[in-house]
Order: C-alpha cells, then structure tokens, then sequence
C-alpha cells in the first residue's frame, strides 16, 4: 500500500487512478506499516457501486472522493475533524471560512490572497483540525474538493468563521449555542456511537479554545478587509 | 414512554446537544439542543420514568410547583413526540 502522513496521521491506501495519485504526490511518507494509524481499503466492487450511483462521476473521481471521505471519517477515531470550509492562512495563523455550498467560500479566500499580503490556502474546501498539545492546527489534506488546492502544511487556528452573503461587510461574534449547530452541518456525522461522541467531544474542545464569527460579506475586494480587520479585532478585544 | 433508540446526548460547550445514530439520522437532519431540564426529562425518559415521576423529581430539584413543571414537561415532551424523538 501507499504512505502518507496527512494531518499528522500515517496513513495507507492503495492508488488505482492519476486523480488521486496526482494529489497525494506531497504527502508520500515513509514509515513502520506497524505504526500506521489510519489503512483505508476501497475495494472495484465499492467504487463499481459509487459509480452506478453518480454514473457523472468517473471511477477515478469516485476514488479520489471516497478514499477522502474514508480519511476524514476514520480522522474522528484520533479526535480530529474535518471541517467544510476554505482556510487561509495569513502570517503564521489558520482562518477556515464554512458555508454550504455556493455560498462563495473560495471565493472570499481567494479575495482574501488577492488583497492581503502573507496569505496562501491551506485547503480550499476540506481542511483537517487536529489538537496538539491543546492548541487546535489546520492540515492541509489531499482532499481539497473540485480544486486541487493544498498545501502539506500544519498551522494554528485563529478563527472559525462561518460566511453569509449580504450586501455590505460585517463580522460579529457567534454565541456557542448557534455555532454548535453549523459546525455539525459542515462536517461528516457519523453513524456510529463511539465515533459520534468523539465528534461531539471534539467539537466541544474546539469551542473552547477556537472563537467563532459570523461574517455577511459581498464578493468586492474590500471583503477581505473587512474580514481580517473585523476577526482580529474581535479576537483582541476578548484577550 | 421513552427516548427511541439512536440518539446520544452529551454537552458541548454547555449545550446538551443530541446527534441522531444511523437510521435516524434519514429522520433528523441536524442537531437537537437541550437546556438542562430538557437535558434531565431526555435522561429520565429511559423507560423506567413515568411523566409523573420525571415531573416530581424536577419540581423538587428546582423548587417550583409541580403544576407549572408539569405543563412545562407536558409540552416538552409534545415537542419531542411531533420530532420523532419518543415511543410509548
């Protein structure tokens, strides 16, 4: 099988098409398979079904989508979570940007690299948040959604913030309560119990450390300025 | 009356949040929240319980009149039947 070390976590699956060959190219890993935390095994007979589902998509993107889908799903068993979110790093710290589809995410982190300096996407649509030594990191993971991308990186989160389309740009504080409910609309839930405690576990850590906003933005440049300003001047003036 | 199978609570960050396991999960999209009555009626509504039970010892617990905790409860209990979260 193939190694990788994705969000910290060595991880083994095997690779039949480019989509996904491509994509994990950076984080080929090398490692004891004694040690190896997560071993994804998507079988002809699983994607063969996936396809006959959603014939739209190829058996290749099938398996780029359902070997993602395994990782952030067995990321739960580590207390890790994947968060549906674009995430943009700037001088050092993590900014996930969460939305349902369409609502523009990508869009107002790619405004966010246009305008602000010292910014680069971690992953444009499916970053890992792992806790190391109490502080909550976002990974970069192959699995980025349509666009490949994301980078191989682990960095501090400063923000959650979960976007609104309006027409003027404004950032407020998010109680506990309201962001609880999108955190679990904007993640995989699983079916099972041990699985899903440690997802509310998990949730329950971040919340605790992470502050969360909610922002009503347009699709100008003057977004991304908002943005930035508004978040770091909530964070400070809660320090 | 009891809480159907497939539901787990546990407080996030002082919300009794409530995630549907499996099947349920095709009946309830999101998350349901409690309070921390909402939170105690879910726990006692285990099968063992009556509604007068569940309605005493919270009128106790909280020293207000059985009456009002008892239309409280009653209509709690509504909510969650009309959710999908309770069987007789």
């Amino acid at each position: 099988m193939g190694k990788y070390i994705i969000a910290g976590l060595k991880t083994e699956f095997d690779i039949k098409y480019d989509i996904l060959r491509g994509r994990v190219k950076d984080y080929e890993a090398d490692f004891d398979s004694s040690e190896t935390d997560i071993r994804i095994n998507i079988t002809d007979e699983y994607l063969e079904k996936k396809r006959e589902e959603i014939p739209q998509m190829s058996l290749a993107a099938h398996e780029y989508f359902w070997t993602g889908n395994a990782f952030n799903v067995r990321l739960m068993d580590h207390n890790g979570i994947m968060i549906h979110s674009s995430c943009v790093e700037k001088d050092g710290y993590a900014y996930l940007f969460s939305a349902d589809s369409g609502t523009g995410k990508s869009t107002h982190t790619h405004l966010w690299l246009k305008n602000l300096p010292g910014t680069r996407i971690i992953n444009d649509d499916k970053p890992a948040l792992i806790k190391e030594n109490d502080i909550w990191y976002a990974c970069g993971t192959p699995f980025s959604g349509k666009t490949d991308e994301n980078i191989n990186v682990k960095v501090p989160v400063r923000a959650i913030t979960f976007i609104k389309r309006g027409a003027e740009n404004k950032v407020s504080k998010m109680d506990v309560a309201e962001a609880i409910k999108l955190l679990f609309g904007q993640t995989i839930r699983s079916s099972f119990e041990d699985r899903a405690l440690k997802s509310l576990e998990t949730v329950d850590s971040i919340l605790r450390s992470v502050p969360v906003f909610s922002l009503e933005c347009n699709m100008d440049d003057d977004a991304a300025f908002a943005s930035y300003n508004g978040i770091e001047r909530l964070i400070k003036n809660e320090d | 009356m009891k809480i159907k199978d497939g539901f787990i609570m546990k407080n996030v960050a002082g919300s009794n949040v409530v995630l549907p396991l499996g099947e349920r999960q095709s009946e309830i999209h999101g998350i349901i929240t409690f309070n921390e009555i909402g939170a105690e009626v879910f726990n006692m509504l285990d099968g063992t319980n009556s509604v007068e039970e569940i309605v005493t010892k919270i009128s106790k617990d909280y020293e207000v009149s059985y009456e009002t905790v008892e239309a409280d409860v009653k209509k709690l209990i509504d909510k969650m039947r009309v959710n999908g979260l309770v069987e007789d």
